[in-house]
């Protein structure tokens, strides 16, 4: 006994190391399955009120850049809505599809700013200044003037933090716009302005400077938001899929304006995929 | 006693502030190289520092910075591993006739060769537990080195320079 308790006077130190140590790794594991992570994380109040002053501070040095991108937009959306109306129009005057006029939206769109984010690390996050009071919640769609920027995983009282696609944990469906073959987006750490998908079968004829855009498959993201185009694409010698390399839309360096979409039949259709599973 | 704790606690509430806010901000040599400068305050404690209390603090230094760059655990790892190699390398680096007591390391104290060996040993230790874990891979081993010289770089002039400007007024 006098012994053991020798030993560990000896080596408390190294003890102590050990299960602090164990204690990070822990955490830091349990972040990677970031479904489950509840501890430190950005979105926490205090953190993020730093980050909002800081943003204060800062929000003007960029404001030409961020007023061009949303008059860029709004030009698209003015372009896009006389187009609906036009086919609106023709659509009233055919009664037999009256009955689309009367479709309930499913989709939510709640605008937010960006208060803080990163671009150069594995492991980038976003930080946006709306949270559960404003109806964020966990796994919601974030999208910017151009297209897809990443998913919200944690929501606290008046902030959430958000896994961009330039994380290695993010994954999404998206599919080519013209071929229509699809598969799956994930980042592989490297260039903020690129990332990769690795799993469309080689017989697709897909070229570069195609569109990708999300597929809408998961309860997640709406369909057919623009996430970039081919930028290269290889097949290595032996393997079934394409290597295709693909040039982000949004530009993750200059980010302020972000949409937070809430998909108002996500519980409906997960619990009838639920019941298809059984 | 008390008033130099208060003068370290603010400190490094100053140095987390700086480093949550400004340096993680600040990349170079095309965004391989991060300063991460919050570990000054770890490289600093005193000599006579109990073991113990370099763990603890290491650990909650690490949480704080991950607080910022929502990576529970990851900073707090790298940190306690910085705070083992130090503890050791401490009592590596003993110059023959012991340390003085009631310093800390420092240029002024052990000269400008010990401290560039001291510092940039223990910043290399911790950069590169911090780049490997974050991306767990070893195909990228290539880019984790990489990113370990590049940000040790940075951070290590950083360090050099603030030895001569700031917290050294008196010997």
């Amino acid at each position: 006994m006098k012994n053991l308790l020798d030993l560990i006077i000896k080596y408390y130190g190294f003890m102590l190391f050990v299960a602090l140590q164990s204690i990070a790794i822990y955490l830091f594991i349990s972040y990677n399955t970031y479904h489950q992570s509840k501890f430190v994380h950005a979105s926490a109040g205090t953190v993020s009120y730093f980050y909002k002053q800081k943003n204060n501070l800062t929000k003007y040095l960029d404001l030409n850049e961020v007023n061009q991108q949303l008059a860029a937009e709004n030009a698209r959306l003015r372009e896009e809505n006389r187009e609906v109306k036009t086919l609106l129009n023709n659509i009233n005057s055919d009664s037999s599809l009256a009955v689309l006029n009367n479709l309930p939206t499913n989709y939510l769109y709640i605008p937010a700013q960006v208060i803080n984010s990163s671009i150069h690390r594995p492991t980038n996050t976003i930080t946006i200044n709306k949270g559960s009071i404003q109806g964020i919640e966990k796994d919601m769609a974030v999208i910017g003037p151009n297209g897809l920027i990443g998913v919200v995983t944690h929501v606290s009282n008046h902030y959430a933090s958000v896994l961009p696609a330039i994380n290695q944990l993010f994954t999404a469906s998206v599919k080519n716009k013209r071929t229509q073959h699809f598969g799956l987006l994930k980042w592989n750490a490297q260039s903020w302005q690129y990332s990769q998908i690795k799993d469309i079968a080689k017989h697709a004829k897909i070229k570069q400077g195609d569109s990708i855009v999300t597929r809408g498959s998961s309860t997640i993201f709406p369909p057919d938001i623009m996430v970039g185009v081919i930028d290269t694409h290889y097949v290595t010698p032996g393997s079934n899929y394409h290597h295709i390399k693909v040039k982000l839309n949004t530009d993750f360096s200059k980010l302020r304006h972000v949409y937070v979409i809430k998909n108002t039949f996500a519980t409906e259709q997960q619990l009838i995929e639920e019941k298809n599973k059984n | 006693m008390l008033i130099p704790v208060l003068k370290y606690s603010f400190q490094w509430l100053i140095l987390i502030l700086l480093q949550g806010l400004v340096f993680n901000n600040i990349y170079v040599f095309g965004g391989y190289g991060i300063p991460l400068i919050y570990i000054f305050i770890l490289l600093k404690l005193p000599f006579e520092t109990p073991k113990w209390f370099i763990y603890i603090i290491a650990f909650f230094t690490g949480l704080s910075i991950d607080a910022f760059t929502n990576t529970s655990g990851m900073h707090a790892s790298a940190c306690v591993t910085l705070a083992l190699a130090r503890v050791y390398l401490v009592k590596l680096l003993t110059p023959r006739d012991g340390y003085e007591s009631g310093t800390h390391p420092s240029v002024q104290a052990l000269g400008l060769n010990w401290w560039i060996s001291y510092s940039s040993l223990l910043i290399f230790v911790h950069h590169f537990w911090l780049f490997s874990i974050e991306v767990f891979r070893f195909q990228a081993f290539g880019q984790v080195l990489l990113r370990t010289i590049a940000s040790t770089l940075v951070t290590f002039v950083l360090l050099l320079l603030a030895q001569y400007t700031i917290g050294n007024r008196k010997k």
